[in-house]
């Protein structure tokens, strides 16, 4: 990288199952406010500003960085859009970093949102047949699919998913932005929850968030006037075609080649030692072992065995979503970007209840469409 | 394919457009948007004279909105560049804008060869009316004006400040539209008044681009002229089309004085106008001592929404690069009455990159 | 900062109809009619002689096209697959239901389907299953030319 880069402020807004108490320009100026008093600075200090979201149709408002170019504070300045897929909060981040590292700018806001509950949309993602065969099972049966092959390959317990997600609502109770915080779900409960696509079960997902996060990145001489600024070790973006000979749901190069040019940039040589926390895109609590494997952390069929050993808890080796992840909130487009200002958030200190002692570095992921859209960076309390 | 680092002999890298090529279609003939997008790609990369392994980057853009489709891009992975997985990022609206993201990785390192593409199929709905969507979806969206009635506020504004009528929206015209002389276009009707049929761009059924970038080191392997990137600059007004003067475009001003593009020579400009009299506002905004305006004819005879931006960046660069320009600008919008504009200024020369930021 | 708990005052609806015309495509359309007649159409890439069902425009993997076609047989394996106990919301099939990624014989990549004529529990990764087509009443150049596909012994 040319410039370094930082996270001087982070913003998130309270996620809920709908936030009707404002509108969608309040809801991401909360997250701006936010941000933008954890930086202690003025709008007018940021030079650009990055809108990531995903599809435009689930709000029923295009290209929304249009409307709430005002929320933002970006009225004079340029406004990028960034999307791609899932990944949209995460490619957002690496666009924000991109202009800083560029030189372009030297303050840049990045902001995420989804605000869901403000359109009944589901007619967007059906099937399309005759085009398309009628398997009706929908983006979440998807995912079971990949995590049933990831059964079949590894021989993974039937447990381990829901030993995933008690661990997830368990870390939820202490980040006060989640949206599900309930004391009461037990293993028990997960473990016989309604099957929802199998292998994945009702307390196996997350539920569906509106929300906002926002995070103000800073170049080198900008970040020296910051306390304690999360500096951008490494920050990459990774595609592949999502229908190939090769492309592996479970395994994809993507993620693989993604990770690699992460710990490459970062001089990571064995992740699950030098890495003190991860915040993983994980929408169902199955993808933790599939992830552990594909980014690294684990050898491939042994992912499962990361969390029977309690490595992936907050006082294991390698805590994983000690915010609650995805299970805990996933405002669609935005949760990208808030597993990648999660783990800004661990190397600051700033993660409160939720805070993983010593933490000095950490990897935000961020992933979408057929497991063949991924963004990945690695923050860290020094400067690189 | 791999981030070269920022020292080149000279300073800073510079980029350049090195290959460029679209297709605009009036009928369709059942092609999807990867049959389109395929022999466009093929004939940028031929143009440039680098081969799919270079690319490091691949910027694309489309309206998933407009298509109906969400996720729409999987469908397009057939013909892009990313087998072993490359940098990818898409983006909803504007390809130009892709352009920018796509200059901005080149420029950070991340690699040193990009591939832009946008592709757009406009008439598969009625996407005057989606337009609307794009505004304030509690006050002004469920009005549902049709993105020629906003224009025509605009227009309107711009007769009355009394700098120009509706026959230099003719002459626009006119000059655009081959076959059309200035009284006929005056005598057709209105259809948003002072807008008539022809001061608007006649939608085309579909449109694809590509571009080439490349980096220094990318550059000088490239099989014609390149087209250096000597700036560019985006920005956007407010919301409120009703808080802000729209007989002038205070975000072009802003993104010319920062290209330093007031007073300058300009061999050619290309604007990105659906609409006659915005031309007129653009060309003001920048400024410059223009040669020749829109030899591509720009949008008027054909518009496929979401790819006019990043055509205009193309003929621009065709006319650095084959035309004998020393200097050319492109302009691209989005957003209703010229809300969010981009100029990208190209030349012959390579110098130093001009800081367009801030 | 306090929090504000309570719904906002006034909601309204703004209904956006709106209809749009999809094109499968041309490579495409080609395979669904041969659906229609019963018939399975890959493509093989003129590159890496890749067999792909359906067809893509151009070969993910090595740029190259357009694709060959080549007859593939309508039986396969069951490479992944789930149990859908709550579908989209329209959908007429009736949960609980399977659908799987089946690569056909002869085929290298995988197409999402229906599977039936089998008790979900029955349903294991690495199955042999076979193409169940429509009655002559039902043909036409789509995907629900094959109902479903169904597991065959091994």
């Amino acid at each position: 990288m040319t410039n370094r880069c930082a996270v001087v402020g982070i913003g998130q807004t309270r996620h809920a199952a709908a936030r009707s108490d404002v509108s969608l320009a309040g809801l991401v100026r909360e997250a701006v406010e936010r941000a933008l008093g954890d930086a202690g600075i003025d709008g007018r200090e940021i030079g650009a500003v990055v809108l990531g979201k995903a599809p435009d149709m689930l709000e029923g408002v295009m290209s929304p960085e249009l409307y709430l170019a005002d929320a933002v504070g970006a009225v004079g300045k340029p406004i990028h859009r960034a999307y791609t897929s899932g990944n949209a909060g995460g490619v957002a981040a690496s666009v924000g970093a991109g202009l800083i590292t560029a030189g372009l700018h030297a303050r840049v806001l990045v902001v995420s949102f989804e605000k869901q509950s403000e359109a009944r949309a589901a007619g967007s993602t059906l099937q399309r047949v005759p085009f398309e065969a009628p398997w009706h099972g929908g983006t979440g049966s998807l995912f079971a699919a990949v995590c049933r092959e990831y059964i079949s390959r590894s021989g993974a317990p039937a447990d381990i998913g829901d030993r995933v997600a008690f661990k997830e609502r368990q870390n939820a109770l202490r980040n006060p932005y989640a949206q599900v915080r309930r004391a009461d779900i037990t293993l028990e409960a997960i473990a016989t929850s309604r099957m929802l696509w199998d292998p994945i079960r009702f307390l196996h997902a997350s539920p569906s968030s509106d929300g906002a996060c926002a995070i103000v990145l800073a170049d080198e001489a900008a970040a020296a006037r910051h306390a304690r600024p999360a500096w951008v070790h490494a920050c990459a973006v990774r595609s592949e075609p999502p229908v190939s000979p090769w492309h592996d749901s479970v395994d994809p190069r993507a993620g693989r080649d993604c990770a690699g040019a992460v710990y490459g940039q970062a001089g990571i040589s064995n992740p699950i030692r030098q890495l003190d926390v991860a915040e993983l895109f994980a929408p169902y609590s199955w993808m933790e072992p599939i992830l552990l494997e594909n980014l690294g952390f684990a050898e491939p069929g042994a992912g499962w065995r990361l969390i029977e050993d309690g490595a992936t808890t907050m006082t294991g080796r390698l805590p994983v979503n000690p915010s609650g992840g995805l299970l805990g909130a996933n405002p669609i487009g935005a949760a990208g970007l808030v597993r990648f200002a999660e783990a800004a958030m661990q190397v600051r200190g700033a993660a409160g209840d939720h805070q993983v002692d010593g933490a000095r570095l950490a990897v935000g992921h961020a992933a979408g469409g057929y497991s063949n859209c991924v963004a990945m960076w690695v923050v860290g309390s020094e400067r690189p | 394919m791999k981030a070269q680092g920022a020292a080149e002999a000279g300073g800073a890298p510079q980029v350049a457009v090195i290959g460029f090529a679209s297709q605009i279609r009036h009928v369709s003939d059942g092609s999807s948007d990867a049959e389109l997008l395929a022999p466009v790609i093929d004939r940028a990369l031929a143009a440039s004279g680098l081969s799919r392994s270079d690319i490091g980057v691949v910027c694309t853009a489309s309206s998933e909105f407009g298509s109906g489709i969400v996720g729409s891009v999987m469908e397009v992975f057939d013909v892009l560049p990313c087998w072993p997985p490359v940098t990818h990022s898409h983006l909803e609206g504007e390809g130009a804008f892709a352009l920018y993201e796509a200059w901005v990785r080149l420029l950070a390192g991340e690699a040193d060869a990009a591939l832009v593409c946008a592709y757009s199929r406009p008439l598969a709905s009625d996407l005057s009316a989606l337009l609307a969507l794009q505004l304030d979806p509690y006050l002004v969206a469920p009005l549902a004006p049709r993105s020629h009635q906003l224009a025509a506020l605009q227009a309107r504004a711009l007769v009355d400040s009394g700098r120009y009528t509706e026959r230099d929206f003719a002459t626009v015209v006119s000059a655009r539209r081959a076959g059309l002389t200035l009284d006929a276009a005056l005598a057709q009707p209105y259809v948003a008044s002072p807008l008539r049929g022809p001061d608007c761009s006649t939608t085309a059924c579909a449109g694809t681009a590509a571009i080439v970038l490349a980096a220094d080191a990318s550059a000088s392997r490239a099989a014609g002229r390149p087209a250096w990137i000597a700036g560019m600059d985006h920005r956007v007004e407010t919301g409120a089309f009703g808080a802000r003067d729209l007989t002038r475009s205070a975000s072009i001003e802003e993104a010319g004085a920062r290209l330093e593009l007031r007073g300058a020579e300009i061999d050619v400009l290309e604007v990105h106008a659906p609409y006659s009299h915005q031309e007129l506002i653009v060309a003001d905004a920048i400024g410059g001592r223009i040669g020749a305006l829109n030899p591509s004819r720009g949008v008027l005879p054909a518009d496929p929404l979401g790819v006019s931006g990043l055509i205009r960046i193309g003929a621009a660069a065709s006319a650095v690069s084959r035309g004998g320009a020393l200097r050319a600008v492109a302009h691209a919008t989005n957003g209703p009455c010229l809300q969010q504009n981009l100029l990208c200024l190209l030349e012959r020369d390579r110098r130093g990159r001009l800081r367009a930021g801030g | 900062m306090s929090e504000p708990e309570g719904r906002g005052e006034h909601s309204m609806s703004a209904r956006v109809r709106t209809k749009y015309t999809y094109e499968p495509g041309l490579t495409l359309s080609r395979f669904l009619r041969a659906l229609g007649e019963r018939r399975v159409e890959g493509g093989r890439c003129p590159g890496c002689a890749k067999v792909y069902v359906p067809p893509r425009v151009r070969c993910p993997a090595c740029g190259a096209g357009p694709m060959t076609p080549v007859p593939v047989g309508d039986r396969g394996t069951i490479v992944s697959y789930t149990v859908v106990h709550v579908p989209v919301a329209g959908s007429p099939t009736k949960p609980p239901f399977a659908w799987a990624w089946i690569r056909l014989d002869g085929a290298d990549v995988t197409f999402p389907h229906l599977l039936g004529g089998v008790p979900v529990e029955d349903i294991v990764v690495g199955q042999k299953v076979r193409a169940v087509w429509a009655p002559d009443d039902q043909l036409a150049p789509s995907w629900e030319s094959i109902l479903h596909f169904v597991p065959v012994p091994p």
